[in-house]
């Protein structure tokens, strides 16, 4: 059973989180810009990791990596660190749910990311 | 009852026979007379991206080209064989426009040999050659393939009706079925051997023929081979050898590389090999300290290896079972390898997870490590991973609670943990303390070692206006473990503390700040992506051993003109 203590610092780091990867509102008092600003970066680290990790799928989509990875990853935090894999994985999921108008080659590049990280769920990106 | 054609069976049998003779003999002929023609031009010695294409195509002339890339530090190659383009590099040669239309990183040199192959710039030594009289012009060669293609079909038109024939009229079919079967298998070969690779003609053999005997021999080559586009790096000379290897590789491919560790890379093509331990390290590891290090990621695990004095390495996310050939044989060099947790939220309202301690313990046993590093941070929350490493709340009571943490997670560790300053954007209005007056209390509290990142310090210092100095003062440096440098870039007048850009000379200054004061054990570069060329890289760990060397020379009574230099 956890302290108080440790329930309320649960409550406050939780609430930094939401903000920065489930879009929830700043937590109080804390600087809404930086917030954003942050969020904005650890989106663009987490888009880079998965676009090195399928430089097929990354190439395949081009210059509409970037936007297809900010409406993915909109509202869905991502994995633990070291889960690339499983990130990059469900991002193909997502194209190939999403994946009305994209090329061929995506649709392609996209079947085989989901078909390998079946089997590397939990493998270091 | 007549026989059909006018032919009985045994005499049609023996003429088939001889038209299977034919369907080799003539379009056999047909090449030797192409091949013996001349070119349009008479010809200057080849370069190794020509001779490439004469022996083995334009894939052949892809891996000269992907050789030289990696000879000039453009490429950069990892020990499962998968390439990434050095960051702003520039890739040198006649083919360096080809590499720099290359957009993909990360995939296998079997990969980018195919693509390389395409390009315009290697499309076009084909023509090139064919005018020179060196091989088969694509003209030629479609007459010859059209020639044997009329013979296979008249052939088995001929054979089929026959088999209608004799089938229809009960006649026994049993030898000119297996004629026909020959007969569909002669033409199969004899249609391959038109499609595909580029031939050579007799002179372009002729030419490969001295070629070989001279490169045997060890003779003086043709001044264009031994060429290279531009004076190579003294460390990626040592894994290619620059352009006389390059003709070898042409000659050859990959297999001509004359250093195993390189030679096993360039061929694995992307599948992982089991690279062979090295002998011990001749630099060694630092005396009692750990010296210079660089954090090892896969894909510069031969530069790693390579660079000249690493002391010491740093490894994240390594599974146990699953470490690399390629790290393990720079450990069994003699290369400490210290593993550094990004994930155990040590800072987190929760109590760390005893799996991920258990991870981190097996691979301080794995790499008989000296120690183990984790951040001073939380990353997850109410269920959530922020994908990132997060400020935890400068107060009492969240001190205590990483006290606890901390305390739990140093008796599940067979050696000494180091905690970390993280880089932050954000931080929390009820902070009560400064970073170094937090670290300090910790550091009181569990004993537990530093880990101070100094560019981490220069991160707060440009986001939140803390001095460098001033936290360097407030720290206990006799118990720092050791020291992380990396680069960054300024975004709208904040610090992202990337790992994918130079150190700057500011960072290093508060290095030098830092080593007046106290001798660091270590220090290690973090670089995580955008990696450059070996030099850069070189030049970079050079930059920041002269700086804690220069930092350590230094009277102390300059202490507070560092002050300036830092700011």
């Amino acid at each position: 059973m956890p302290s108080a203590e440790r329930l309320e610092l649960e409550i406050r780091q939780r609430s930094l989180v939401a903000a920065l990867v489930a879009g929830a509102d700043p937590p109080a008092d804390v600087d809404g810009t930086r917030i954003r600003v942050q969020a904005a970066a650890l989106l663009r680290k987490r888009a880079r990791a998965v676009a090195r990790a399928q430089p097929e799928l990354a190439a395949a989509l081009g210059a509409e990596f970037g936007p297809a990875f900010r409406g993915y990853a909109a509202s869905r935090p991502g994995p633990a660190p070291g889960c690339t894999a499983a990130d990059a994985g469900e991002f193909a999921r997502y194209l190939r749910g999403a994946g009305q108008g994209r090329g061929r080659e995506v649709r392609r590049a996209a079947s085989r990311v989901t078909r390998a990280s079946r089997g590397a769920r939990r493998r270091p990106g | 009852m007549g026989q059909p054609w006018g032919l009985s069976g045994p005499q049609f049998l023996g003429v088939y026979a001889a038209g299977i003779g034919l369907t080799i003999v003539i379009p056999f002929i047909t090449r030797q007379v192409i091949r013996g023609l001349p070119g349009r031009r008479t010809r200057r010695e080849l370069d190794p991206y020509e001779v490439g294409y004469l022996v083995g195509g334009p894939r052949r002339a892809a891996e000269v080209v992907i050789a030289e890339g990696v000879d000039c530090g453009a490429l950069r190659v990892d020990s499962t064989g998968k390439v990434t383009k050095a960051y702003q590099a520039v890739p040198t040669g006649p083919h360096a426009g080809a590499l720099d239309r290359i957009t993909l990183d990360g995939v296998s040199t079997h990969a980018l040999a195919a693509m390389l192959k395409s390009d315009p710039s290697i499309a076009r030594i084909g023509p090139d050659l064919s005018a020179d009289g060196l091989v088969i012009s694509r003209g030629r060669m479609s007459a010859l393939r059209l020639i044997s293609a009329v013979l296979i079909v008249a052939l088995l038109v001929t054979g089929i009706l026959r088999l209608i024939e004799g089938s229809h009229n009960h006649r026994p079919i049993g030898n000119l079925t297996t004629l026909f079967v020959l007969s569909i298998i002669v033409g199969f070969f004899v249609l391959m051997s038109t499609v595909g690779r580029s031939a050579t003609t007799r002179k372009g053999a002729a030419y490969l023929r001295r070629l070989r005997k001279a490169d045997a021999a060890g003779l003086a080559l043709p001044s264009s081979l031994a060429f290279s586009g531009a004076p190579v790096s003294a460390l990626n000379a040592a894994a290619i050898g620059g352009g006389a290897v390059l003709l070898g590789i042409a000659l050859s491919g990959f297999s001509a590389v004359p250093d195993e560790e390189m030679r096993r890379a360039l061929l694995a093509g992307g599948r992982m090999t089991r690279a062979a331990p090295a002998g011990p390290d001749p630099h060694g590891a630092a005396g009692p300290g750990l010296g210079i290090g660089i954090g090892w990621r896969t894909e510069i695990d031969l530069t790693v290896a390579r660079l000249p004095r690493v002391d010491f390495v740093e490894v994240e996310n390594v599974v146990p079972d699953r470490a690399a050939a390629s790290l393990l044989a720079l450990r069994a060099r003699g290369v400490p390898v210290v593993p550094h947790g990004v994930s155990l939220s040590l800072g987190g309202a929760a109590r760390p997870d005893q799996a991920r301690l258990s991870r981190l313990a097996a691979l301080a046993e794995t790499f008989d490590s000296p120690l183990v590093s984790e951040h001073v941070a939380f990353c997850r929350a109410g269920g959530m991973e922020a994908g990132h490493l997060l400020p935890v709340p400068r107060t009492r009571a969240a001190l205590d609670i990483l006290t606890e943490n901390v305390v739990i997670a140093q008796a599940a560790l067979p050696v000494p943990l180091a905690v970390e300053n993280i880089a932050a954007l954000v931080r929390w209005p009820e902070d009560e303390m400064t970073e170094g007056e937090f670290l300090s209390e910790l550091v009181e509290r569990t004993g537990v070692l530093l880990l101070v990142d100094v560019a981490n310090l220069y991160t707060a210092q440009v986001n939140f206006g803390a001095d460098p100095v001033r936290a360097l003062d407030a720290l206990p440096l006799d118990r720092i473990g050791y020291v992380h440098v990396a680069g960054g870039m300024l975004r709208d007048g904040l610090w992202h503390d990337t790992h994918a850009h130079p150190v700057p000379e500011a960072i290093l200054d508060v290095l030098a700040a830092l080593a007046e004061r106290a001798r660091p054990p270590g220090v290690l570069m973090e670089r995580d992506d955008a990696y450059p060329a070996d030099a850069e890289l070189a030049a970079e760990l050079a930059a920041i051993r002269a700086a804690v060397d220069g930092g350590r020379a230094r009277p102390a009574t300059l202490a507070t003109g560092s002050r300036h230099a830092v700011r």
